[in-house]
Parts: C-alpha cells; structure tokens; sequence
C-alpha cells in the first residue's frame, strides 16, 4: 500500500466518562475509517483516558493511582485499545501511557520508576510496535512530580543517585524516590503502510532519535507531542518539521490540547513531508487551523513519491562516515571506531 | 595562465585597496576591545567543560557579526571584484560588525576572467555547458582546478588586506580550489583533490583558519569536488567560531561535533543554487541551532550566471528563546535576490545561561544513541 490516508486527533484529556470517551471515540474511528483513513494516532498522554477513571488532581495523584492499579493498567488498555484496532480495521496508535516499570525500597525509602510508552495496533488488534519515551524535558518532569526543592527525590537519568535529603511528596507518607527512566532501544515495524516508527514528546527536538529511526529504515515517523503554553509555532517547526526534512521521511504529529494536571496545553497538529513532494514546498502535508481546540488533520502520504525524492536528493549519500566515526564517539562518550583516518595534511 | 596571473598580481590588489578609505581606530565601537588581541587557537574543550573558554578574561560576552548576502556577477577585471568585497565590508564595518562573513563560492566572480567564459550556453549544469566547448571530460572541477592560483592570490591578498586595514575578523567565504595536500580516509590516500574551502583571517590580516566542506550538494560531486573529513572551531577573542560550509549545516551531526568542541557562534557560508522557497531555504542553519544551542551566522551568494540561479537570505540565528519575537531570528536580509548586510549582536553569556538552564547537553540520552551510532550510517 504506497498511497495511503493518515489522521491525527489533536485532542484533550479527561474531557467526559470513560463509556462517553468511548462512545466518542467510536464516532471518530468511524469516520476516519469512512474516509478512507488506514492509520489514526492520537496525542501524547491520551491512553491515559482510557485507564484512569477520572483526572488526577495533580501529577503525584496519578503515579499513585498508576502504582496502584499496577498490572492491571496495561492489561485494561491493551484489551481497549486492541478491541478498538480490531473493530475498525484500522493501525491506532493511542497516545502514550505512563507505566511503572520497577518498585524497590530500602530501609529509609521506596524507589518506583515510571515509563512514557506508545503502543501501535495493527487492525488485528495486536500490538506490532512498543517504544518508550527516551529524552524528558524539565517541564514534563515537573508535570508529573511537581516542583521540588533542590535534592528532589526524582531524576530522569535512568541510573538514580540517593539524595541527601528525600522530602515527601504529597499522597505519599513514606519517603520515595521517583524516576522517570527514559527509555533505551528505538526500534522500528515494518507494515503495509511502510516502515513506521514512534516518536515521544521530548524526543521530536532530539535529531538523534530520528536520525537512529530512519537509519533503522523508517518511512512514515509518528509522533506524539504535548507541549505547555504559551503556544510559539517556531518550536514545532524546529521539532518534527525540520527531522522529516532532514531525514526525508513523512511524519504525523498528534499534539494534545487543552488542561492535564493543571496545565494548559497547545499545539497544531501536523503531517509533514519532505518540502519537495508537499503543496507549495513547505514541508506540511495538512495541519490544524487551531493550536488549543479538538480537531482532526488527515492526509495522504505515497511512499512512492518519497522515493522518488530520496534517490532525486540522496541525502544520506553524502553522510560523511569517516568523520562521524572519528568524532561522534566524542560527543556520545564512547570510544571512536576508527582512530587511524587522517584528514587534510 | 602567467597572463592571468599577472593582471591580478598582489601588487595591484594591494595598491588598488590602499586608495580607499577605512576607518580609524578612534572610530571604533565599542566591541573593538575584543579584537586587541588577535590570537587564534584551535579550541577542543567539550560542551560540558566548566572551564571558561577565555581563561584570560579577553572576551566581554557580546559580538557584532554582519552576515554579507552578495552578487554573483562575472567580472573581466579583478578590481571589480576587489571593490565589491571591499564595499561590504566598508558598509559592514560602518555598521560596527566586529566580525563578517562572506558567502559560499565566493571567488566563483573570477570565472570572469577566463576568455569565453560567458558566452558558455546558459545552462543549470555546468558540466553539460563545459561539454558544449566539446571536450566531454571536462569537468566544471577541473577549471576550478586550473584557476586555483589566481584564485588564491586574489581572495588572500584581497581578504588579508581588508581584515588588516578594517582591523575585524573577516570569514572570506569559500573558495573552490585544488588544495595540494593529501586527504586520506576510508577509501584511500587521494592526491591534490579540488576542495570547497573557506578561511578566517584575524585582524592582523593573517589567515588563522581553514574549513573544507564536509559534506557536498549532488552537484558538487558532479563537478569532481572532495570533501573534507575534519571540523574544526577556532577559539579567537571574539569566540569560539567555526565555519562549516553550506549543505554541512544540512546535517545535524555537524553542529552536534562542533558544539561538543566548543563552538559558540557557527559561520555558514552559502551558496543555493535554486529559485528561493522560504521554508527549502529554512533547512540549514536555523534549525540547527534550534537542536545544539549556538548561534549561526549565514551568508548567502546570489545572483544567476551560467543559467544557474542562486538565492537566499543572509540571517542572524540564535535560539527562540534568545530571539525578541521568539522566532530564532535575529536579523535577515529582506529579499533573497538583492545584495545585503545585516547585523545583530550576539550576547555570549546569554547564549552560555541558555545553555545552562536548557539542559539540551546533559539531558541527551547517550548512552542510547552510543548503542546505534556510527555503525548505522
């Protein structure tokens, strides 16, 4: 399937009941599937409607609810989710969820750690893609944790150190350290709809991690955004736009809109494409005329004009590999593969 | 080629430049204090260095760069060519710009030079015009290659002169050349390879800096032209500079080595040879510094000789957050078919606070990307 339909829904969160969120979004994939769509995303975070019986009064509220339902939370989206794919036919990327992946504790406090992670369903309900998020910013830590005095009990670096001075975090009356542990593998799937891989928050204004996903073979990059306000459109161009420009892939961009735990959220929901094979050269295939209210943005990518364009413009020939493998061992800190190759002399 | 040689002698250059006017030191801005002390280092601390990059204090945390948007037009005496670089930097230096940057291809002028150079079929590849004289295995790089000599002669003894006699550092651009050394890499050890190469000379006049291009338009390697395999950053009292050219600012690998370095203000000289598209031309160094905080300075060449058009238009890029209308822009030339100088300030303390507070550096997962790069290329 070269020539296909693609739909974002640019949407809020905790807006109604779990059944009327259902019923809506019924609504939504009926349409989209009547019109041709094969493949529909959804914004960062709104797998977390389906899970959560209602909005959390703040982001500690909510690990502790996630902590608490444990299993059980995955296993309610996952039937969700994989029912929904099934029913319409369609390939559903259902925003992300946040998951806890570890709990330990020691004498003086627990330790939990959290995931973001997508799941993408085939329209057999099965899921064919897991990634997690592996880039967060400070803003989505303070999302979820709150602001912290210095010392804060939390970190995003994956290996945590003990701080000297853990506080208390409300909702919890035992002193606990909590990570938000970035993920570490990328990985790509291949489909009839071409190779699709996800992009999660933060990692849409790291070109490392598209770069890695189109080096893994990836045509088509989903990415699932949340971004506060105030709204500067610059920061969308300067996250997906210019990695499918530089990668010369298509990318559908689902941004979530309106409050989440006491936050107000904006973005313009996008599908991109590389200048060349878009309307008037500008990179965006179709894209939401509002930055703050629900909204659905469709379009049709061909895998086979991207082909076209990648062998018209071949990018990636003249990456410089002799130089990469000398120098980015630097700026990644590991050990460059080739020290003998020499330069002008 | 000793005819050619002999009508842009030195001599000529330098006495035909010696008639201008320039500025005295009194008439200086306030920046001048930066250039007191011309000294260039090659500058190799990481990002996450906490040393300071002017241990001996020379730097006063903001710069003046003028990004030059020139005409590329044939000329038939190199004194056109003379006046021209000496007008952009008179207007740029007026405008107080402590450090300029000239376009991509910024000697391509001397062309004009060759006999029967224009009245080559006005054609958007140059090889296929070359064919036309009717030796099919002449190659747009190997008349490049031939006028290496008068090229070189002209561009240093222009740009040293003008750097000395203005007292600013002045990027010249970049030439395309045959650069005598040897260049070894994967494929071999290659002798006397015609390059795209651009240079940096102090105010002392000397040239203090070399950057080949590292990564060529399609074009490009059409016309025979190498690529260079290194990057380099300069640590002068202005900065720490480096001048990647053109399409290297198309890869984000560029920036993220150069950066890691120690690079604060990124000179991208260009040249675009295609009808101007305001977001195909967006694709270079904005982004860039949108992705590894620095700032970016880009020069553009237009104009159309040969058939071939170029566009673009010069800027002044910094991060959104440092820009007043928080669209990463600082300053750029209105119109991308018309010649221009533009000017911003860059404030280095910002740039490094912004850094600081961003956290882009510290929150990069590498240990994940360490598992995938280089070998996936």
């Amino acid at each position: 399937m070269g020539d296909y339909k693609l739909c974002c829904f640019q949407t809020g969160m905790f807006g109604d009941s779990r059944e009327n969120l259902l019923a809506e979004v019924r609504k939504q994939l009926t349409r989209a599937r009547d019109e041709g769509g094969k493949l529909v995303i959804y914004p960062q975070f709104w797998a977390l409607n389906l899970v959560c019986p209602e909005e959390p009064a703040d982001g500690i509220k909510l690990l502790k609810y996630l902590q608490k339902q444990g299993k059980t939370v995955r296993q309610t989206f996952l039937d969700t989710c994989g029912k929904l794919a099934g029913e319409f036919g369609l390939y559903l990327l259902p925003g992300s969820l946040l998951e806890v992946t570890d709990i330990s504790s020691t004498e003086t406090y627990d330790s939990i750690r959290f995931q973001n992670r997508a799941f993408l369903f085939s329209p057999q309900g099965q899921v064919i893609l897991e990634q997690a998020q592996t880039h967060f910013s400070s803003w989505e830590e303070e999302l979820l944790f709150g602001s912290v005095a210095p010392g804060n009990p939390y970190c995003t670096s994956g290996e945590c150190p003990d701080p000297p001075n853990l506080s208390l975090h409300q909702g919890y009356t035992w002193p606990v350290k909590l990570c938000l542990e970035p993920g570490d593998s990328l990985q790509v799937v291949n489909t009839p709809l071409g190779v699709l891989g996800l992009v999660l928050g933060t990692d849409a204004w790291y070109p490392e991690v598209s770069r890695i996903l189109s080096l893994q073979g990836a045509q088509v990059l989903l990415a699932l955004t949340a971004r506060p306000q105030p709204y500067n459109p610059w920061r969308q161009v300067a996250g997906m736009w210019q990695q499918v420009q530089q990668n010369q892939v298509y990318c559908a961009e689902a941004c979530l809109v309106g409050n989440f735990l006491g936050k107000s959220f904006a973005g313009q929901s996008s599908l991109y494409g590389p200048c060349e094979i878009t309307p008037g050269e500008t990179g965006v295939l179709s894209q939401a005329e509002s930055a703050t209210e629900p909204e659905k943005v469709e379009a049709r990518i061909s895998l086979e004009m991207l082909g076209e364009i990648r062998s018209r413009y071949p990018l990636r020939e003249h990456f410089n590999i002799p130089l990469y493998r000398r120098e980015l061992g630097r700026v990644y800190s590991f050990e460059p593969e080739d020290k003998s190759i020499l330069c002008l002399e | 080629m000793k005819y050619l040689l002999w009508q842009t002698r030195p001599a000529l250059i330098k006495a035909h430049l010696a008639k201008k006017l320039y500025p005295s030191p009194l008439d200086n801005n306030p920046h001048s204090e930066n250039k007191q002390n011309p000294g260039v280092t090659a500058h190799t601390p990481g990002l996450t260095d906490e040393s300071e990059p002017f241990p001996n204090g020379q730097n006063c945390g903001k710069v003046r760069v003028a990004a030059i948007q020139s005409r590329l037009t044939l000329v038939e005496n190199v004194l056109e060519y003379v006046d021209t670089m000496y007008l952009h930097t008179a207007e740029a230096v007026a405008k107080g710009a402590d450090l300029l940057v000239f376009p991509e291809d910024n000697a391509t002028q001397l062309l004009g030079l060759l006999p029967g150079i224009s009245n080559l079929p006005r054609e958007a590849n140059l090889n296929k015009a070359l064919a036309s004289l009717g030796d099919t295995q002449l190659s747009a790089g190997d008349v490049f290659s031939y006028l290496t000599p008068v090229t070189r002669q002209v561009y240093f003894t222009t740009f040293k002169e003008l750097a000395r006699r203005f007292g600013v550092y002045i990027m010249g651009g970049s030439i395309i050349i045959r650069q005598d050394g040897a260049i070894s890499n994967s494929q071999g050890t290659l002798q006397k390879q015609v390059v795209n190469a651009a240079y940096l000379f102090a105010p002392s006049g000397e040239p203090v800096g070399q950057q080949v291009k590292a990564h060529l338009l399609p074009v490009e390697a059409e016309w025979g032209i190498s690529c260079g395999c290194d990057l380099q950053v300069y640590s002068t009292p202005l900065g720490n500079l480096a001048f990647p050219v053109c399409m290297d600012a198309t890869y984000f690998e560029t920036f993220r080595i150069l950066a890691n370095r120690g690079a604060e203000i990124i000179l991208v000289p260009t040249a675009n040879p295609d009808r101007y598209n305001f977001w195909k031309a967006l694709r270079g160094a904005w982004p860039r510094v949108q992705e590894t905080p620095v700032y970016g300075v880009t020069s553009a060449l237009v104009g159309e000789v040969l058939g071939m058009e170029l566009t673009g238009r010069a800027g002044v890029f910094a991060p959104l957050e440092l820009t007043p209308n928080g669209d990463g822009v600082l300053a750029q030339a209105p119109d991308p078919h018309q010649e221009a100088v533009v000017v911003a300030d860059l404030d280095l303390k910002a740039l490094r606070q912004y850094r600081k507070e961003s956290q882009i550096w510290e929150r990069l997962n590498r240990k994940l990307v360490a598992k995938y790069l280089p070998e996936y290329y």
